[in-house]
């Protein structure tokens, strides 16, 4: 069997394939979210995959990790297929928002120790290394004075924080983050740039799922769209899909607050219209 | 009078010893996973496990055992699924399980007192078989609900989850549903099987008033399983009642107690965070994304509409709105 880090033969001209799905269809619901996905990754790339609500985002990165089963096509992991696929420690996840807490109150620190399980083997005590991994990806997040804390204590943002955190303890050569963004303020995620920078440095893929690349987008080569369940568009960003509220009006070449161009109520050229109807 | 020097009585506290230790153990798995009411319904279903027992002549214990395993596999298949009609599946098989072992035991020819050391508990019946195989059966359940207590509470923390991490959760969460089984029927004999679940899931509630972490939920949970499960029989010894009441009651007295420290503490602890900054809602570099419109802007929304060069702006929560196409522009 192979062993974490000694991969699949790789040589420098033909990079291993990480990830790769081939004609991948899902149905959920009896309705079809997926249809006819190809997509391969490559080791050493960082994808962001972009669309709207609803177009399958989501979806994909589960078929992807197979946590959904295709209705047609098929999945690879790291060159073997999904359902025969063991290595798992070299998988970190990072669900779309599902709060961290539970039924039964857990701290920061137990929650994030379940992203070494995969490194460990069973009714083993955690060793020192697994505590070092722990620690570190708690400080990555920014957490470690909150540690001790129940989870279901912490904001939406730092819960979110703790999921990254999860996964990072895995220290993992594929990591898959599905809005790990969202409802976290500007400074951790510059942290989380800084961190993902810093694994990609180190060799490692990593799968991202976002609506605002925010502080993550100068380390982004490649995006994939997707739009109705396929996938519209996949090669380098382009600007349209970096500025989300984008601009055709030549008047408006700004929209910062301290922008010229903004109008206040009441100045000739935008007033306010008898019962908001326009003439 | 020493009773404690009554063998009787010292079996049933060993019993209760051990039924208080199993039970909370696996209780804090299911009001994880959000089934408090799990214990409830196996403990209905074991009553024609007994019952069958009764009839056949054989060990109500081995028989409550076998039908109860096979009722908690059947009800995490159920779950499993996730078949919308499962609750009400669940139900007729909680339902049916009662109904079914009161017919049985009368068919069997025993009266209802039989039937209600079962139900409800009792001390004097505990046969010295009885009590190692209960014995031998709670130290399987809290040796399972222990030691393997990382990867139980990541497969009920977030099943997802642990599946990418590769744990079988499957196999896990069947794993939780047969030592809910077995712990039903080890309690038995001393809270009875119409309340068992309160004391795998009372002890949880109390410990979770005091606790922040998974780790000493459980492990308050079992000091206070056992504290309230040996004291009821203590209880029960003097004044002439089925111990599975004075243990509830017990349990519920320690929630009662720990509720209002816990409220405090909680009170303290919301005191002692730093004060949130509210970010400025009229920022108009915040992101302002298309889930936060519930309806097109239009001449009848009610938003204030404002003449803007060659088009009409509406302005709603601090900023301009102009719509364009199939999307907005932010003016
Ligand atoms: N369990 C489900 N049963 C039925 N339909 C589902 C289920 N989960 C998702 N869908 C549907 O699949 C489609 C794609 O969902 P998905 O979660 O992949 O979207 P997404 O691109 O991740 O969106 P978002 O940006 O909101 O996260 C949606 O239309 C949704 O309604
Ligand atoms: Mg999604
Ligand atoms: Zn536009
Ligand atoms: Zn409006
Ligand atoms: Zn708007
Ligand atoms: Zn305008």
């Amino acid at each position: 069997m192979l062993t974490k880090g000694s991969g699949a033969v790789s040589t420098p001209s033909t990079p291993t394939a990480v990830l790769a799905m081939r004609g991948g269809c899902v149905e959920l619901g009896g309705r079809p979210v997926l249809r006819g996905v190809d997509l391969t990754v490559t080791e050493r790339e960082l994808v962001a995959i972009l669309g709207a609500n609803g177009s399958g985002k989501s979806t994909l990165v589960r078929a992807l990790l197979g946590l959904l089963t295709l209705q047609r096509g098929e999945v690879e992991l790291f060159g073997s297929p999904v359902g025969r696929f063991r290595q798992w420690r070299r998988i970190g996840y990072v669900p779309q928002r599902t709060s961290a807490g539970a039924g039964v109150p857990a701290s920061v620190r137990e929650v994030v120790a379940t992203g070494r399980l995969a490194a460990r083997p069973p009714l083993r005590p955690m060793r020192s290394s697994d505590r070092e991994h722990v620690r570190a990806a708690i400080e990555a997040v920014g957490l470690t004075d909150r540690a001790r804390d129940s989870v279901a204590s912490l904001s939406g943002g730092q819960q979110q924080r703790v999921l990254i955190a999860r996964a990072l303890a895995g220290d993992p050569d594929l990591l898959v983050l599905d809005e790990p963004t969202a409802g976290v303020d500007l400074t951790h995620q510059e942290a989380l740039a800084e961190v993902v920078g810093r694994l990609v440095d180190r060799g490692r893929t990593i799968v991202l799922v976002a609506h605002d690349m925010g502080p993550l987008e100068p380390l982004i080569a490649r995006t994939v769209v997707m739009r109705d369940g396929r996938v519209a568009y996949d090669g380098p960003p382009l600007p349209a899909f970096q500025h989300t509220p984008h601009h055709h009006h030549p008047h408006d070449d700004s929209r910062r607050p301290d922008s010229p161009h903004r109008v206040e109520l009441g100045t000739p050229i935008d007033r306010p219209i008898e019962g908001g109807r326009p003439r | 009078m020493n009773l404690l020097a009554y063998d009787f009585v010292q079996r049933a506290l060993l019993a209760a010893f051990v039924t208080g230790l199993a039970a909370p153990a696996v209780g804090t798995y299911l009001v994880q996973r959000r089934q408090a009411l799990m214990g409830d319904g196996i403990g209905h279903v074991a009553v024609t496990g007994v019952a069958v027992g009764l009839f056949t002549g054989s060990s109500p214990t081995i028989a409550a055992v076998v039908v109860a395993v096979l009722a908690a596999v059947l009800i995490e298949i159920v779950r499993d699924r996730g078949a919308a009609s499962g609750d009400v599946a669940l139900a007729l098989l909680f339902y049916g399980g009662i109904a079914g072992g009161v017919l049985i035991t009368g068919l069997a020819g025993q009266n209802v007192a039989t039937l209600n050391t079962y139900l409800f508990g009792s001390i004097t019946t505990v046969a010295v078989g009885d009590l190692w195989v209960t014995s031998a059966l709670a130290v399987v359940v809290v040796a399972c609900a222990v030691g393997l207590a990382p990867r139980l509470f990541a497969v009920t923390q977030d099943p997802e989850f642990a599946r990418v991490a590769g744990l079988r959760v499957r196999a896990y969460g069947l794993l939780v549903a047969v030592l809910a089984a077995v712990t039903v029927t080890v309690a038995m004999r001393t809270v009875g099987l119409l309340l068992v679940s309160a004391l795998m899931v009372v002890p949880v509630a109390t410990a979770q008033q005091l606790t922040r972490t998974f780790r000493d939920t459980l492990l308050v949970a079992m000091v206070l399983g056992t504290a309230a499960s040996v004291g009821g029989v203590l209880v029960s010894t003097t004044v002439d009642v089925a111990p599975g009441a004075t243990i509830v009651l017990l349990a519920l007295a320690g929630f009662a107690l720990a509720f209002p420290v816990g409220a405090w503490a909680r009170r303290q602890r919301r005191r002692a965070e730093p004060f949130q900054p509210v970010a400025d809602p009229f920022d108009l570099a915040d992101p302002h994304t298309v889930e936060e419109h519930d309806h097109l802007h239009g001449p009848e929304c009610g938003h204030p509409a404002v003449l803007h060069d060659d088009h009409v702006d509406y302005i709603h929560d601090g900023h301009r709105h102009a719509p364009h196409g199939a999307h907005y522009d932010e003016h």
